[in-house]
């Protein structure tokens, strides 16, 4: 807050009660800048007040500058190092490198939707800079979000094309950030699961956007160009349709269920996050598809505020979520709206029974 | 001497990645089993912790379990993201000797 130009470095370490007297009997222009600097120090008296009760107060920089993207890419140049060397920052001309230029636009696409659709700055609604590492690793078969950027592997070119080549993919894991933030569920079991199927519904609602697709229109995939071109299948997920986005003999076949009597136990993969979030995807495609339109009006701004609501704990399953989705619908839209009975119906059709009490009564 | 590889997590579980694959060190060329057993020696492989540590916010991240057979000692050893740059060589070496 004192790097600024316009405040002098004096008042960032006098105390209020010298500042107060300087804003009374200063000269003109100490009487501004003391004015200035209460003004902040005060805000900032009252943030960290105010942090007894909301664990993040807005940075000075998210309230001067709202809706700003920053974003900057680095290259790993294949070692595991990050963030490796900056190659573009926001504003520059494109790169010659495909994948600098994917998760420059990716990263952009993913800012460009939260704050269209639902008006959040960036991951933390904070304004919150966006950094990526592509080249990561020697043929590396992933990507991930490491709690402060993305990174993406180039895939081996067997299995798997370079990580930047999915948009829905980016905003995926961008997405992790935003649930972090927001609900932190748990990376384990059903709240697992509920945080996978977050990415996934907000991945796909990034690349329809770009695309202006609606919910008809949509594809419902993710990951789709991702598996390299002698792997039998489309894509990693399928919304529509989950379980059926491959079936190759080195991968297997997708082990997604769309409904509750599929539900996988399993102590593999966190308990099965990336396969029982079939079960929450599909429900937020039967609700986005029978409600019509673009999906991030209705069934979109349904889940992200369901994904902001405090009732939402970090050890929360697909019950109390889907209770937590009615309740929301019913808030925004109305008790007897179309968009709460869809939301319950869609549901029921995957098997998750939604409660018609209070959603703190829901386990 | 035999070893397998089984890769879970990461962006999406791929029930075929997770099975893993074996493969038979003495069947390979000499100079690929002259590396595979400098790396295990190296990376003391037989006193590693069975699983090194995980991070927090690690959404996504990918687990690596490395099995090794040799004579009548086994050990299993399960490596997550971000890799630690001394087991980096051996995951890198296993991943591509198997195939995954």
């Amino acid at each position: 807050m004192c790097h600024t130009s316009q405040r002098h470095s004096i008042f960032c370490i006098l105390p209020p009660h010298l500042l107060r007297s300087i804003a009374q009997r200063g000269n003109a222009e100490q009487r501004v800048m003391a004015t200035n600097t209460l003004a902040v120090d005060a805000t900032l008296r009252a943030f960290r007040a105010s942090a007894q009760t909301f664990a993040t107060a807005p940075s000075v920089d998210a309230l001067a500058n709202p809706g700003e993207k920053r974003r900057t890419i680095y290259t790993a140049n294949h070692s595991q190092q990050l963030p490796g060397q900056r190659v573009r920052g926001e504003g520059d001309a494109p790169s010659g490198d495909v994948a600098v230029n994917e998760a420059y636009d990716g990263l952009g696409a993913t800012w460009d939707f939260f704050w269209n659709a639902y008006g959040r700055n960036s991951i933390d609604d904070e304004g919150m800079p966006l950094d990526a590492t592509v080249h990561f690793g020697q043929g590396y078969n992933n990507a991930f979000w490491n709690s402060q950027q993305m990174v993406f592997g180039d895939g081996d070119g067997q299995i798997f094309n370079r990580f930047t080549v999915s948009l829905d993919v980016i905003g995926h894991e961008l997405t992790h950030g935003v649930t972090e933030d927001e609900a932190q569920l748990a990376y384990l079991f059903q709240p697992g699961a509920l945080n996978e199927s977050a990415s996934d519904v907000f991945g796909s609602l990034v690349k329809q956007q770009r695309r202006q697709q609606t919910a008809k229109d949509a594809d419902w995939l993710i990951g789709e160009g991702l598996l390299a071109s002698g792997i039998q299948g489309i894509a990693l997920r399928s919304m529509k349709e989950p379980g059926s986005a491959y079936d190759d003999p080195i991968l297997g076949k997708d082990p997604q269920p769309a409904h509750m009597k599929d539900f996988v136990h399993t102590y593999d993969d966190n308990g099965g996050v990336h396969i029982n979030s079939g079960i929450p995807n599909h429900a937020f495609y039967l609700a986005a598809t029978r409600l019509g339109g673009y999906a991030w009006e209705k069934a979109g701004r349904i889940w992200y505020e369901t994904l902001r609501d405090s009732r939402l704990r970090t050890n929360s399953g697909f019950k109390r979520f889907a209770t937590l989705t009615a309740a929301n619908a019913a808030r925004l839209f109305g008790t007897s709206s179309v968009e709460h009975a869809v939301v319950v119906s869609a549901w029921q059709d995957v098997g998750v029974a939604v409660s018609g009490g209070s959603p703190a009564l829901v386990p | 001497m035999q070893i397998t590889f089984k890769t879970s997590g990461g962006i999406a579980y791929f029930p075929g990645l997770a099975a893993g694959k074996t493969v038979d060190v003495n069947t390979l060329p000499q100079d690929r089993q002259d590396e595979i057993r400098r790396l295990l020696e190296s990376t003391k492989f037989f006193d590693l912790p069975a699983r090194t540590a995980t991070k927090p916010g690690a959404a996504d991240y990918q687990t690596y379990t490395i099995t090794v057979t040799d004579g009548d000692r086994q050990k299993t050893v399960a490596i997550s993201d971000p890799v630690p740059p001394e087991l980096a060589p051996l995951v890198d070496l296993v991943r591509v000797l198997t195939g995954r």
